[in-house]
């Protein structure tokens, strides 16, 4: 008997993209026929998605956020009401393609004496073959952690061949638009961190957290969606406030999750260096990320007191463990 | 509030009216606790251009930018390249709450345009009619009042005046406008023509269009603003006239540093009894549209009764010398430039100011210091300078440009001694610095808050602007990345830096390793680094100039080799342009041969064909001769045979005559018996006999010629003539002879017939030949 699966998309408009992801998505679940469930949440905060859903109506279940909560915390919410124990979490703007499902659910069964927490399909960026957004590595770079998307440079994806990509291997964390995850354990670890909120950064700090807490994720080459990339926040907020969170959330990862004495000195000997370098570049973006996360550190910190002691330690080693490249 | 303040110049490189009252400004916004930055450009050679280096004066921070050189064009003058960005790096730096903008001189309209780009409450006082002249001063280059607001035609006459006197080497520093009576005739009507002249409409003007399109961007730049002041209301009407939006342009009157002027003893002239010598002065800029030159003219009616200070200079030295020399013919002293602290003691030697401008003087400070120093004030009655001079009030008003008027004032004031004093106390306070601070701080205000009531939580445009509205849970997040977004870099890398101990603490480092020493290590780091980039580039540089100065060497060598290759490749050409006419030459000669070749061979084939077909007719016509030769043969042998046919046949014939004659001659002899009959008869015959013998004789010589004839018959044809030995013989003879003549007549006809049937056939071929004309002569006869 087939494994039936949740899967959740938050949604802040139904529009175009998200006509598109559902229209993937019909065919999958009548060809499977094992009973899956597409959990939308509607995350306008006025009801505007469940509104304007029309002919899906039908064939999907509703989630309605009280007020706009943003995704972490719409997935989050959507993921604890699933029904099935697997949970594909899929944004808006991503689209499946034929026999997604089946490739991630072999690899949540992973190999003997692996724990599997989230299978990541090969997430093409625009539909354009080799530009591969699951791909991920972390990275220390000036003494700050970067989550690095290789594949998605031209130097890089023009390399890549089909039998590289289409192998499965460990990655350090989950793409949050689109992979399948066990829901128990996303409970367990918390859900995503609203420490990362508005956005970006909370799936690579989820990853992080399932892997001290023993479990790792997936790449499956042999599933692949496509995803348009920043459809949903990038045509909302102002490319400044998206870099802000960014920076401002790699820097509260690194003071959550940098585990080696040594490398957090030297972070912060960077930190420093980086702000009088800034100040004198007059690189603004650095140094307003840079107050963000001072301001925002009480959270990333008393995170990092309360997982220091069990779990697994060596960022380093798991950086370079993880890293598909 | 962090206030930034944008000026062409400022002291101490600068200290002429705006830039003197704009660092008085500052100084004032400062004492008041507001951050004030001051952006101004200065000549440095020591820095690049667009250098921007910090000095804090007097509370406030001074940016300077570095700028080489003053604008090369009407384009440049109103947009200088690379001003923008050095704009935006001030913006940047500073993030200003509000920038109100002194001059757009130098800095140009994109530092303008940067600053209400970003957002930025902005403003600017119109200290002259830069935004609507782009001359500033509103005056034609023949120093006429303009009138012909927001006029681009007119505005483009004034270009190609200043083009025209641009061309006139004489005036070096002439600052754009020149007296008439400088000009030689034919240049003053020169001038005259283009400034009063439009292009033919039909005509292409491409200064014309290039002066619309940049009278069009600097109003657009300038109608951005979120207001413009003007300190006179002639100048607002003017701007409003001009293009900018009359909401948006207010009035507001000057204020200045008024204390110390204030402490100043009154002129000698403003109390009862001081007669010393009455002293006028004229304060400021010795250009020519200041009208320095009138006065002096004025000046002629009093010289020797009062006195004439004259604290002014200019960089159009030509203008300066002759003033200065005119100044020296009337007695006048010439002081030159002063620096602005000097102010008190120069107008403390001064009873009576004059402002004699030629040109819309708008609100001269130097009128404001008099009048906080108790002078009147002689001025042009201009429409502006009447808002700040009451005629007959507190100072004077003369026509512009009119000496004469101008001297009767002068006049006047030596004449009716009690007139300066009256006007002296009559003369009120200007308006104080602290006054126009309050009244600027508040408008700062009042445009910071209706900008922000007017902007979204976008931190500004060009940033990537979102289409939808911001989701509900990032506008906390989005505001305070704009909170920080209004920050000043340092203001930012402060807090920064403050924020690293507490962080080192909270992850339970035990000594934190971050201080003062760390941060000093790090800057001393980045100096090397600058220091290290410095050298590099230097080095850099003079790998640059090597490489230039070689390339110049390979460049100059190239050219001279390009030069030689140059002159060979023309003389080439030249040998061969020869030899392609008489290639050409040749050709045509060529051409004709072949033409007659063409002909000569076109006759060939013809002679050729004609000849194959003569040949033919030649072989045809010997063939057809052979056979008529053949033909002829026969005939001539079948007459032959027949001739000797008819020999036999007359042989024959003659053997049948001799015979017959033989019976004759037995007829003969019966006939004799038979005369003897007749003996009777033969007398009577007698003389028939007689005459018989004469006939005889007759017939004898006609027998002898017969005989002849026979005998040459015979000879040829048969018996010879001695066989006719009678005459009966001969008669039978030549009757059988006439019988062989007829028969071979007949005969001879015969032949000619068969010769005539042969001549024939023979004629009629050679009739159809040439050969027949070369055998012409030819009687048909084989």
């Amino acid at each position: 008997m087939k494994q039936a699966i949740s899967i959740v998309i938050p949604a802040l408009a139904a529009d175009e993209s998200l006509e598109q992801a559902l229209g993937s998505l019909a065919p999958e679940l009548q060809r499977r026929a094992a009973g899956d469930q597409v959990l939308l949440v509607d995350d306008s905060g006025t009801g505007a998605v469940a509104r304007a859903l029309g002919p899906w109506g039908p064939a999907v279940e509703l989630l309605e956020m009280p007020r706009n909560s943003g995704f972490g915390r719409a997935l989050g919410a959507g993921i604890a009401a699933a029904r099935h124990g697997l949970v594909f979490a899929m944004n808006s703007d991503v689209r499946v393609r034929p026999g997604f499902a089946e490739p991630l659910l072999s690899a949540l069964d992973g190999a003997p004496g692996e724990r599997v927490f989230a299978a990541v399909p090969r997430i093409l960026l625009r539909g354009e073959e080799g530009r591969v957004e699951s791909l991920v590595s972390l990275r220390l770079e000036g003494g700050i952690a970067r989550a690095a998307q290789p594949l998605l440079e031209e130097a890089h994806f023009r390399r890549a061949d089909e039998a590289w990509l289409a192998q499965n291997r460990n990655v350090p964390f989950p793409i949050g638009g689109a992979c399948l995850l066990r829901r128990e354990l996303f409970l367990d670890l918390g859900g995503f961190d609203p420490a990362f909120e508005p956005f970006y950064l909370e799936d690579l700090d989820l990853g992080w957290r399932a892997w001290r807490a023993g479990w790792c994720t997936r790449y499956v080459g042999a599933a692949v969606v496509e995803h348009r990339h920043r459809a949903t926040i990038g045509a909302r907020v102002p490319e400044q406030v998206v870099l802000q969170a960014i920076e401002r959330n790699r820097l509260l990862f690194t003071w959550k999750h940098l585990d080696d004495p040594v490398l957090l000195e030297e972070h912060l000997r960077q930190l420093a260096r980086r702000t009088a370098e800034a100040r004198a570049a007059g690189d603004r973006v650095f140094l307003a990320a840079l107050c963000l996360a001072l301001e925002d550190r009480g959270k990333g910190i008393a995170a990092r007191r309360a997982e220091s002691a069990p779990g697994r330690s060596g960022f380093a080693r798991q950086c370079r463990d993880t890293d598909p490249f | 509030m962090r206030i930034a303040l944008a000026v062409h110049a400022f002291p101490p490189h600068e200290h002429t009216g705006v830039e003197v009252h704009v660092a008085a400004l500052a100084r004032e916004l400062a004492r008041r606790g507001e951050e004030v930055h001051v952006f101004a450009p200065r000549r440095d050679p020591r820095t690049p251009e667009f250098a921007l280096r910090r000095e804090p004066r007097d509370g406030a921070t001074i940016h300077w930018l570095t700028v080489h050189g003053g604008a090369g064009s009407a384009a440049e003058h109103l947009d200088r390249a690379g001003m923008q960005q050095a704009a935006a790096e001030f913006l940047d730096r500073v993030r200003p709450d509000v920038v109100h903008f002194h001059h757009a001189l130098t800095l140009g309209i994109s530092a303008l345009e940067e600053s209400t780009r970003r957002g930025i409450p902005t403003l600017y006082t119109a200290h002259d009619y830069s935004p609507i002249c782009h001359r500033t001063v509103l005056a034609r280059p023949d120093l006429e009042r303009c009138l012909r607001v927001g006029d681009s035609r007119a505005c483009a006459r004034c270009d190609r005046a200043v083009s025209l006197l641009n061309g006139l080497s004489r005036f070096a520093d002439w600052q754009a406008g020149v007296l008439p009576e400088s000009l030689a005739a034919e240049e003053r009507e020169a001038l005259a023509r283009v400034l009063a002249a439009d292009p033919d409409p039909q005509d292409a003007d491409p200064g014309l269009e290039l002066r619309v399109g940049l009278d069009r961007r600097r109003l657009a730049a300038f109608r951005a603003l979120d207001l413009v002041l003007a300190p006179t209301r002639f100048l607002r009407d003017r701007l409003i006239e001009g293009g900018l939006p009359a909401e948006r342009v207010e009035l507001s009157l000057y204020g200045i540093e008024v204390d110390l002027l204030a402490r100043l003893a009154p002129s000698p002239w403003a109390g009862k009894g001081a007669r010393q010598p009455l002293v006028f002065g004229f304060l400021g800029a010795a250009s020519k549209h200041k009208g320095l030159h009138v006065l002096l003219e004025a000046f002629e009616a009093v010289k020797g009764r009062a006195r004439l200070a004259i604290h002014a200079d200019s960089s159009d030295r030509d203008h300066v010398q002759a003033l200065k020399r005119r100044a020296q013919e009337l007695g006048a002293q010439w002081h030159g430039a002063f620096l602005p602290r000097e102010l008190p003691r120069v107008l403390s030697g001064i009873d009576v100011v004059v402002v004699p401008s030629l040109w819309w003087e708008n609100a001269p400070f130097v009128i404001r210091e008099s009048f906080a120093a108790h002078r009147p004030v002689i001025a042009s009655a201009t429409p502006a300078l009447a808002e700040s001079v009451r005629d007959g009030v507190d100072g004077l008003l003369a026509a512009p440009g009119d000496a004469r008027a101008l001297g009767a004032l002068l006049e006047r004031c030596l004449a009716e001694p009690e007139l300066v004093a009256r006007l002296a106390r009559a003369v009120r306070p200007p308006r104080d610095l602290a006054d126009l601070a309050t009244e600027l701080l508040e408008r700062y205000r009042g445009l910071i808050a209706r900008r922000a009531a007017a902007v979204s939580v976008a931190p500004g445009p060009g940033r990537g602007a979102p289409r939808a509205p911001v989701p509900d849970h990032v506008r906390p997040f989005a505001a305070r990345v704009e909170a920080l977004e209004s920050l000043s870099l340092d203001e930012l890398a402060r807090r920064a830096g403050a924020g690293l101990p507490g962080l080192a603490a909270d992850l339970g480092l035990e000594s934190p390793p971050l201080g003062e020493a760390d941060l000093t290590a790090a800057a001393l780091d980045l100096l090397d680094d600058a220091r290290r980039e410095i050298r590099w580039r230097a080095g850099r540089e003079q790998d640059l100039a090597r490489h230039l100065e070689s390339a110049r060497g390979a460049l100059a060598l190239r050219e001279a080799e390009l030069s030689r290759a140059a002159q060979a490749q023309l003389a080439a050409q030249e040998a061969l342009e020869r030899e392609v006419a008489a290639h050409a030459e040749a050709r045509a000669a060529l051409a004709a041969a072949a033409q007659a070749l063409e002909a000569s061979v076109a006759e060939a084939r013809r002679l050729a064909g004609a000849l194959a077909a003569a040949q033919e007719l030649d072989r045809r016509l010997g063939d057809e001769l052979d056979a008529l030769r053949a033909h002829s043969r026969n005939a001539e042998r079948a007459a032959e045979l027949a001739l000797e046919q008819v020999r036999a046949e007359a042989r024959r014939r003659a053997e049948a005559a001799r015979l017959a004659l033989e019976e004759l001659t037995r007829e003969h002899a019966s006939l004799q018996a038979h005369a003897r009959e007749l003996e009777a008869d033969a007398r009577e015959l007698e003389a028939d006999a007689r005459e018989a013998e004469a006939l005889k004789a007759a017939l004898a010589r006609h027998g002898e010629w017969l005989e002849r004839e026979a005998a040459a018959f015979a000879a040829h044809f048969g018996p010879g003539p001695e066989r006719l030995r009678s005459e009966q013989d001969f008669l039978a003879a030549h009757q059988a002879l006439q019988r062989f003549e007829r028969e071979l007549e007949w005969r001879r006809a015969e032949m000619r017939g068969a010769h005539s049937d042969g001549g024939r056939l023979w004629r009629a071929l050679l009739a159809r030949s040439s050969l027949g004309r070369r055998m012409g002569g030819w009687d048909g006869r084989p």
